[in-house]
């Protein structure tokens, strides 16, 4: 079962101010506001906020390079008081020096670990390969473009092989194209599982970069910097910019952007999940249809053992149709007796076109997946969505079979209760119209 | 004109030890720049570094390089005498007077000029001591360190006539250089003399140009140019 002994964090940010003095009022302003933030192995945080909002000097204090005035700052559970050894940098203006090549760039990275000279070329040869810039030793900065400056900043980075590496606006000074590529390029590199560094903190401002990149996107307020709150990225990877999830995930992250009183937390439990993802039963509404009427056929309380030998079904296969059957109002089940509710026995009794009217009742009362789905769907005004944005959604709770699994068992039933349509060539859904 | 003068009244011979007296006087120059290079570089590098360091120190070190020097001289003339040092060590000292201001100046200019992000990379690699050195603030101060080392070596050249003969009441020192040679034709009116000091100053001066700072500024403005 669930182990004992916690996680450390990576990183432990404890309630830091960062006040700099107005040398010409006399007074002064504040920076960051009693920031507090944990970084977990293995998972992408992005700081998110406009400017104003500190997150490139919240990434300082982290790095070491800024002191706070108040709070502090842990890495790997030792306080934080110069240079931060365990993390590397990544500059929004790559900060690489003109009079060394690209090679001798990426070794400046080493230069304090003072390794023998051929583990230093070995280490920057393999850092190169990561980014794509073999052959490329030996050139100097300003022969290459921007988006081949950045890889030689990226090389750098994770030539230390950083427990953490630290990302400020790293694609912002590159055009469109350019920092896309490298963006998922970066992604790849994570999603591979051998990303030079255990945990990724990315500042930026741009909202769609956040939530390609991040597990979780930490929205900062402007003037003075504070953590508004956190938005968790639910969606699956790789992740497809242009998939309904990510669409949805973007405009709820830009809605509290453009809307700075916003309580996130509010949000956050309204959302990522537009889906209600809550388990259903696997059974079809015929199997539940079939065991309501046998048991109202018997006429009274049934054993669940009884049923189950009368069936010549194993128990294991019955259990899910009669959890359904409950979950859906039609059964109570005490002391392993099966009893029919009211509701149960006219839908046991009734006829086709009345047992779909009553089993879409139920279910969009009792089965909150089907509900939400539906729900979905009816935003769009007619127009179909592809499965995928639904797969999205329960990826993130079951694994790739189950997910599958618990989306047929919800369209079967959304499309038994008349709800939903399926178009099996186009993958994709609708609302049912009568 | 000038060299038909010149030959007309200074022996050939003179010519030979004029040219030595240029060299001598080179050897300080070089002295001086090895001295304000190694002396105020790191101290113009950590003024620079520190923003409220430099906001207080560079209207003082622009006063200092304002001073002129030659108002001390005499009090070091006394020192000298005191101490017994020859003015062709001291001159040196009286030379470094003027100069090092431009050495200090540019240093300080050179390390404010120095992007925030390289340092804080540099701090992020934790490159500290002589790798901070060799791999960030050398070259990029360099250009700077160009600029201030010509106008340190233009000044000392010129301050060389001042330097190599001073005086304190009856007594005088003098040194053997270019400058003492320039002060000496200047003092007795010696015309062809003068001519052929200022003549050899001016050819050491221009080829070191040349030669020697016209590349390292080539050098500056390529490789080691930020931003």
């Amino acid at each position: 079962m669930a182990t004992t002994t916690q996680v450390q964090p990576l990183l432990r940010i404890e309630g830091v101010c960062k006040v700099y003095p107005k040398p010409e009022s006399g007074g002064s302003f504040t920076v960051l506001d009693d920031i507090s933030l944990s970084v977990m192995p293995g998972e992408i945080v992005a700081l998110l906020g406009r400017s104003g909002s500190g997150k490139s000097t919240l990434l300082r204090s982290v790095a070491g390079l800024s002191k706070p005035t108040k709070g502090s700052v842990f890495s790997n559970g030792v306080r934080v008081e110069g240079p931060n050894a365990d993390v590397s940098m990544v500059f929004q203006s790559f900060a690489l020096l003109p009079w060394l090549n690209v090679v001798e760039n990426v070794e400046i990275g080493l230069e304090a670990k003072h390794l023998p000279q051929k583990e230093v070329h070995r280490r920057a040869s393999e850092a190169l390969r990561l980014v794509g810039l073999e052959g490329f030793e030996k050139a100097y900065p300003r022969e290459l473009s921007g988006g081949m400056q950045q890889r030689v900043g990226f090389a750098r980075a994770f030539v230390v092989q950083p427990r953490v590496l630290m990302l400020d606006e790293p694609f912002s000074a590159l055009d469109v194209l350019t920092a896309e590529n490298l963006r998922g390029e970066i992604a790849d590199l994570w999603e591979a599982g051998n990303f030079p560094a255990q945990s990724v903190v990315l500042v930026t401002h741009n909202i769609e970069e956040a939530i390609m990149l991040a597990d979780r996107v930490v929205v900062m307020s402007s003037n003075p910097g504070r953590i508004r709150g956190e938005i968790r990225v639910t969606l699956g990877r790789p992740r497809e910019r242009n998939s309904n999830a990510f669409r949805a995930m973007a405009d709820h992250v830009y809605t509290i952007m453009t809307n700075p009183d916003t309580k996130i937390t509010s949000l956050v439990q309204e959302s990522p999940s537009l889906v209600d993802t809550t388990a259903l039963p696997h059974a079809r509404p015929g199997a539940i249809s079939g065991l309501l009427e046998l048991v109202e056929e018997y006429g009274g309380p049934e054993d669940v053992a009884v049923i189950s030998d009368r069936l010549r079904i194993e128990a294991d296969d019955l259990l899910p149709i009669l959890d359904a059957a409950v979950l859906l109002g039609f059964a109570t089940v005490k002391h392993g007796d099966v009893t029919l509710t009211e509701i149960g026995k006219t839908f046991a009794d009734a006829e086709v076109e009345q047992a779909r009217v009553i089993f879409r009742e139920q279910a969009l009362q009792y089965a909150p997946m089907v509900r939400t789905i539906y729900e979905v769907l009816s935003t769009t005004r007619g127009k179909p969505i592809h499965e995928d944005f639904f797969l999205d959604i329960l990826d993130e709770h079951y694994s790739d079979e189950e997910a599958r699994n618990q989306f047929e068992t919800a369209l079967n039933w959304g499309r038994y209760a008349g709800l939903l349509e399926y178009d099996s060539d186009e993958k994709t859904l609708q609302t049912h119209e009568d | 004109m000038g060299v038909h003068i010149v030959s007309n009244e200074v022996p050939l011979r003179e010519v030979g030890s004029v040219l030595g007296l240029s060299f001598l006087t080179f050897l300080r120059v070089i002295c001086l720049l090895i001295f304000a290079t190694l002396v105020w570089t790191p101290v113009g590098v950590a003024i620079g570094f520190n923003p409220k360091l430099a906001r207080v120190a560079q209207p003082i070190v622009l006063i200092l390089a304002s001073f002129p020097a030659n108002f001390i001289f005499p009090a070091m003339t006394i020192v000298f005498i005191a101490m017994h040092l020859s003015l062709n060590a001291g001159s040196i000292i009286l030379m470094i007077l003027g100069a090092q201001w431009y050495v200090l100046f540019n240093a300080i200019a050179g390390a404010m000029a120095v992007p925030n992000d390289l340092r804080e990379m540099a701090a992020n690699m934790r490159l500290t001591g002589w790798p901070l050195w060799r791999k960030l603030i050398i070259p990029a101060i360099f250009p700077a360190w160009v600029t201030g080392a010509i106008t340190a070596s233009g000044g000392a050249w010129n301050a060389s006539i001042v330097s190599e003969v001073t005086s304190w009441g009856n007594k005088t020192l003098k040194a053997d250089g270019i400058g003492a040679y320039i002060a000496n034709a200047t003092t007795v009116g010696d015309a062809p003399r003068i001519v052929l000091g200022v003549s050899f100053m001016c050819i050491f001066v221009v080829a070191t140009n040349r030669l020697f700072w016209r590349r390292l500024y080539a050098l500056a403005e390529t490789r080691y140019r930020l931003g």
